[in-house]
């Protein structure tokens, strides 16, 4: 019997579009599972079916009956409970207090709330489910294995018809994994739904009775697990695209421009050494949390390694916060735009000179001139689509707001310029345009470290992939070397790899 | 359609942003029909004094705002100020020694305030809210509580003097530090520092911008125009007062809110500073005129600001309408 059914459900955010046309459905007393790269829409559709937004076309049922969420709370109203990647929990109360968080007045007496009640309840609970934690302990004692088993707890402690899990277990032990695989199968026997999202795949084997692959917004397949292989599985979410997309072109190498060597980061990553040439785009593929954007970071200067080498033209240096890397010809177009990008209240130029106009001041007065006129040549370089230089910035498109971050990078004249998903959140042709600066840039003879949750973008526009997991570069592949069966095998750190 | 309600956006864009000006112009009409004196010689000249301690700190608060912090110690660090110049006017100091010790307790208090934020990562509202209570007791201290009189005649012609015999030394002072105030926020790389720190701190500091010596440097000014000020408003009445910074920092919070530089900071304006001071200043002088009691005057300037905080969210409003529509 179907509890839930998506059809035809789409999304996209201004110009973007994070889902098109999904549908599939869940049965009751099944697992399900969600599996695709990170950006492939999964958390869209876990959120449409939270309600935290509506889909911008196409309709939800459950139980037969349209379901239209407002917002979480009403979604957990009708049935359905997540249990969220981050945690939510609040340290100072009680274990008990937080399974039970906002229904505290089922535990009151003529409106004075008796904890013990409280207590009581949860481990009743805890009993059934198999969970060693006590209901009183504070929650900044626990681990955050034990905190996760809270949130899972708290999802339970719904009585949800549909228990949607984004990624639980990636802070786990295996002790810990085993008793909720134990839960789920505990849910399904009751006759409950479980949506299961995992970046392990052997999860989805172990788990689920169906799959459902993402890729890039659109639902590639949705069937059963058993008779499915590992090999297939990694082909749907990797899957195989136009390959000009990429237009990446030959060019010649020159020097060795900069050459990392044993760069260590205590609990973030570890003997990071690599080098990259004039004119060459070095790729770096891995999952979320893999450590990529880190040692980024950690050489262009925002979070300094604790040790290794820099070497940048044969010369050694040390950058320890971003000025030291500017000055020492490394820029960084940096990943989160809205965090740690754009100044939404400055104009296009203000935005765009941000790392470069202390080098064009004399006597600490900015020279407006110059700043005209390096600002005007880099929107018609970049062919920023703008009204004029002194347009806010959030008038301009999220495509034409990164070119304005990639110029920004670029007015210091870098000889290594750091792209850490340059083109996450950018409409199609922006996108194909910030390759072509990528191209442009490595003919002058920059050396490019291009960082992408895209697959296909990384492999397509880089002369050598390094594949980055725990911490750890796992390999670095020529291009056209691996498949990208090969390297999502890698980031997943699958064994018997081909 | 869409067009006609694009420029009502921008005509109510273009009222908030000029809202100083434009309460100035309409208090001064109204206080012109209604009373006889407002625009008398003698009041005026008493108005533009009654403003140019608060323009000249309202400088260096400006510049505090813009980069997305706050002061409540300002008031009684300005007093502690003043009766560190009622002390050292007692000695045989010459003035321009008094006027430098007092500029740099001023900065090293303030910087003070800057670097304990830094170092602990705090928020300013509360260190500068401890602080305020420890300028206040340093500065019972030091005066035994009891009001210095016997300025030094340098002090007394900062606040009471006149330039050339008619121009009042003090409004002479606000304007200069409201010139060079300005220019160094709208021109020198010190100024972008700031409103990058204001704007978006994580995006300052992946930029290469210090954005803890920034604060620190802001603090630093601050500091410097509460000294400066200090000297003008005991001069005014001709002896460091004890009780004197207690409205100050509303007063100045107000008038820089109200001449449009944001609470949250990232952008700012002195010269709409001086503006929100003269509007302050009016709503005192002109219920004055009108004889209204003082206790009306402060529910009345209460109210102003109310008014003034909710224009500047309203404003943000406007712009994201503006924004959702492209």
């Amino acid at each position: 019997m179907k509890i839930l059914e998506v059809n035809n459900v789409s999304k996209n955010f201004y110009s973007t579009q994070a889902l098109s046309d999904v549908s599939f459905d869940l049965e009751k007393g099944e697992v399900l599972a969600l599996a695709g790269e990170n950006g492939a829409g999964k958390s869209t559709m876990m959120n449409i079916l939270l309600g935290s937004f509506p889909p911008s076309k196409g309709d939800l049922t459950l139980n037969g009956k349209p379901y239209v969420p407002k917002n979480p709370s009403d979604a957990l109203s009708q049935g359905i409970s997540m249990i969220h990647q981050e945690l939510c929990l609040v340290p100072s109360m009680s274990v008990a207090e937080n399974v039970w968080i906002g229904r505290v007045k089922n535990f009151s007496r003529n409106g004075v709330y008796i904890p013990s009640l409280c207590i009581e309840k949860t481990q009743e609970l805890f009993d059934e489910y198999g969970i060693n934690i006590s209901p009183k302990e504070s929650v900044k004692n626990l681990s955050t294995a034990q905190m996760q088993m809270i949130e899972i707890a708290r999802a339970i402690s719904y009585d949800a018809q549909i228990v949607i899990m984004d990624e639980p277990t990636s802070a786990l032990s295996d002790k810990e994994v085993k008793v909720l695989y134990d839960i789920i199968r505990r849910l399904t026997s009751e006759g409950r739904a479980v949506l299961f999202i995992s970046h392990k795949l052997e999860e989805v084997f172990d788990l689920a009775d169906r799959v459902v692959v993402f890729r890039d917004g659109h639902m590639i397949i949705q069937r059963d697990v058993e008779g499915l292989n590992m090999d297939d599985l990694v082909s749907y979410i990797a899957g195989r695209k136009v390959e000009n997309v990429y237009p990446k072109e030959d060019i010649e190498k020159g020097e060795v421009i900069l050459e990392v060597r044993n760069l260590n980061k205590k609990d973030t990553f570890h003997d990071i050494s690599f080098e990259v040439r004039a004119g060459e785009v070095l790729g770096f593929a891995g999952l979320v949390g893999a450590g990529r954007t880190e040692v980024m970071q950690g050489i262009y200067g925002i979070a300094p390694a604790d040790e290794g080498e820099i070497i940048v033209e044969g010369k050694k240096v040390v950058n320890r916060t971003p000025r030291q890397g500017l000055k020492n010809g490394i820029a960084m177009v940096t990943e989160d735009r809205l965090r740690q990008g754009v100044v939404k209240k400055m104009d296009v130029e203000r935005n765009m000179t941000l790392a470069y106009f202390y080098s064009i001041c004399k006597l600490g007065m900015i020279s407006n001139d110059q700043e005209d006129k390096d600002t005007e040549d880099m929107i018609k370089k970049l062919s920023v689509k703008t009204a004029s230089k002194n347009a806010p910035i959030w008038s301009l498109s999220g495509g034409n707001q990164q070119k304005v971050m990639v110029g920004r990078a670029l007015l210091n004249n870098p000889k290594v310029l750091i792209m850490d998903e340059p083109t996450r959140g950018v409409d199609v042709g922006a996108k194909s345009e910030i390759y072509e600066y990528c191209n442009m840039l490595a003919k002058q003879g920059m050396a490019i470290l291009l960082v992408s949750s895209d697959l296909p973008e990384v492999m397509g526009m880089s002369d050598r992939v390094a594949v980055m997991r725990e911490g750890r570069i796992v390999a670095i592949h020529e291009r056209g070397e691996a498949t990208s069966e090969q390297i999502m095998a890698e980031m997943f750190g699958l064994k018997g790899d081909k | 359609m869409n067009k006609k309600k694009m420029s009502k956006d921008q005509f109510l864009l273009f009222f908030l942003k000029n809202r100083a000006l434009l309460l100035v112009l309409i208090f001064s009409i109204l206080l012109s029909i209604f009373t006889n004196t407002f625009l008398t010689k003698g009041n005026l000249m008493s108005l533009a004094r009654q403003i140019a301690a608060n323009g000249i700190i309202g400088v260096g608060y400006t510049f505090l705002l813009a980069s997305d912090s706050v002061d409540l110690s300002a008031g009684y660090m300005m007093c502690m100020v003043g009766i560190v110049s009622g002390l050292l006017s007692q000695t045989s100091l010459p003035f321009i020694a008094i006027l430098l010790i007092c500029a740099v307790v001023g900065i090293v208090c303030s910087s003070f305030n800057a670097m304990i934020e830094n170092k602990f990562n705090l928020p300013p509202f509360l260190v500068t809210l401890a602080m305020q209570q420890i300028f206040k007791g340093t500065l019972m201290l030091l005066s035994n509580g009891s009001p210095i009189p016997n300025l030094h005649e340098g002090i007394i012609f900062l606040g009471q003097g006149y330039l050339f015999g008619v121009f009042p030394a003090s409004v002479a002072l606000m304007l200069l530090f409201i010139v060079i105030g300005h220019f160094i926020f709208a021109r020198t790389q010190f100024g972008r520092n700031v409103i990058a720190v204001g704007g978006n701190p994580e995006a300052a500091r992946v930029s290469g911008i210090d954005v803890k010596k920034t604060r620190v440097q802001v603090a630093a000014l601050l500091g410097f125009t509460i000294s400066i000020m200090a000297l003008v408003s005991c001069g005014r009445v001709a002896s460091a007062q004890t009780t004197l910074g207690g409205d100050t920092v509303m007063d100045i919070i107000a008038a820089v809110v109200i001449g449009g530089t944001p609470m949250g900071g990232g952008s700012g304006t002195v010269v709409g500073t001086l503006f929100g001071c003269l509007v302050i200043g009016l709503i005192s002088n002109g219920l004055n005129l009108l004889k209204v009691s003082s206790y009306w005057q402060m529910v009345s300037k209460g109210v102003i600001i109310l008014v003034a905080v909710i224009l500047d969210v309203y404003s943000e409003r406007i712009y994201d309408r503006m924004r959702n529509k492209d």
